[in-house]
C-alpha cells in the first residue's frame, strides 16, 4: 500500500470500518511512514471525539466499587 | 501514567473519577446494554491497572486512546455476539439519564468535556444526514465499510466517498477540539 492509498483509506481505518486485510496492508505502511503516521494520529483524533457526541451517562457505583475491589485483589496477591 | 505504572492506587483512583463516565457512556452508546457496558468498562480499567504501559504516551493522547480502546472493546463484543447495533440518536431514557452540567467530580475537566461535546454534536449536525449515517454506523455501530453498504444497498464506492467528506468536513470542524486537551 502506498501514501497515496493510505489517505484513501485512513478516515475508514481511524473509524474502524477498514475491511480486516486493508487494516493490516494500512498498519505495515506505517511503520515506516512518519507523514503517514502523523496523518492518521489526526485522524484518530476526530474519530475518537465522536465519542464524545453520546448521552453522557453516569456509570453505576458498583463499576468503581468492583473495579478497585478487583485491584485490591491483585495487590494482595502480588 | 507515570504514577499509575508506579501501581500509584491514588493516580488509578483520579484517573477512574475524571473518565469512568466516559468509557462507560462510549461502552454504553455501543453495546445498548448497561450491564454488559459496565462489563467492559470494568475490563478496560482493570486491565489499565495490570498493564498501564500499553498505552504508550508517543502515539497520542491518553483520552484519545482511552476512549478508542473503550469504543474497539466494546465493539469487539458486539461482534462476538453477533449481534448488529442500530445506529438511531440517543433514545429518551438515554437522554434522561444525561449527567448534568456541573455534576462532576472534577468541575474543570467536566466544563471542558461539556464544550467540547457541544462542539462536536455541532459538528455531526451540521453533516449532510447521508454522511453522518455512515460515520455514526461504522463509529458507534462497528460496521466496516462492506457493511454498511450492504445494510444501506449502496455501492461501496458511495459508501467511502460519504465517510471521506463527512471525515474531512469533521476533521475542520472539530480541530478546537483535537488540537486541544484532553482529546
Amino acid at each position: 500500500m502506498d501514501c497515496e492509498q493510505v489517505k484513501e483509506l485512513l478516515d475508514a481505518y481511524a473509524l474502524g470500518a477498514a475491511e480486516p486485510e486493508e487494516a493490516a496492508a494500512l498498519e505495515e505502511h506505517m511503520e515506516d511512514c512518519a507523514r503517514c503516521w502523523h496523518s492518521l494520529s489526526e485522524a484518530q483524533r476526530a474519530a475518537a471525539a465522536i465519542a464524545l457526541s453520546a448521552t453522557l451517562c453516569r456509570a453505576p457505583d458498583s463499576l468503581r466499587r468492583n473495579i478497585l475491589a478487583e485491584v485490591e485483589r491483585m495487590q494482595r496477591s502480588d | 501514567m507515570q504514577r499509575l505504572i508506579l501501581c500509584d492506587r491514588h493516580a488509578f483512583e483520579e484517573i477512574y473519577d475524571r473518565f469512568g463516565d466516559l468509557v462507560y457512556s462510549t461502552a454504553l452508546r455501543v453495546l445498548r446494554d448497561p450491564h454488559l457496558a459496565e462489563d467492559i468498562s470494568q475490563e478496560i480499567f482493570v486491565r489499565l491497572w495490570r498493564k498501564p504501559e500499553s498505552y504508550v504516551a508517543e502515539r497520542g493522547r491518553f483520552l484519545t486512546w482511552l476512549i478508542s480502546v473503550a469504543r474497539n472493546r466494546a465493539v469487539d463484543e458486539v461482534r462476538a455476539r453477533g449481534r448488529r447495533q442500530r445506529y438511531e440518536t440517543a433514545s429518551p431514557e438515554e437522554q434522561e439519564r444525561e449527567l448534568p452540567a456541573g455534576d462532576a467530580i472534577d468541575p474543570a475537566l467536566n466544563a471542558q468535556l461539556a464544550e467540547q461535546r457541544r462542539i462536536v454534536r455541532a459538528a455531526l449536525a451540521e453533516l449532510p444526514p447521508e454522511q453522518r449515517q455512515v460515520i455514526e454506523l461504522a463509529f458507534f455501530g462497528g460496521l466496516t465499510q462492506q457493511e454498511i453498504a450492504d445494510r444501506l444497498a449502496q455501492p461501496l464506492g458511495t459508501v467511502k466517498t460519504r465517510i471521506r467528506l463527512g471525515m474531512q468536513k469533521l476533521r475542520g470542524a472539530l480541530a478546537p477540539v483535537t488540537r486541544s486537551e484532553p482529546i
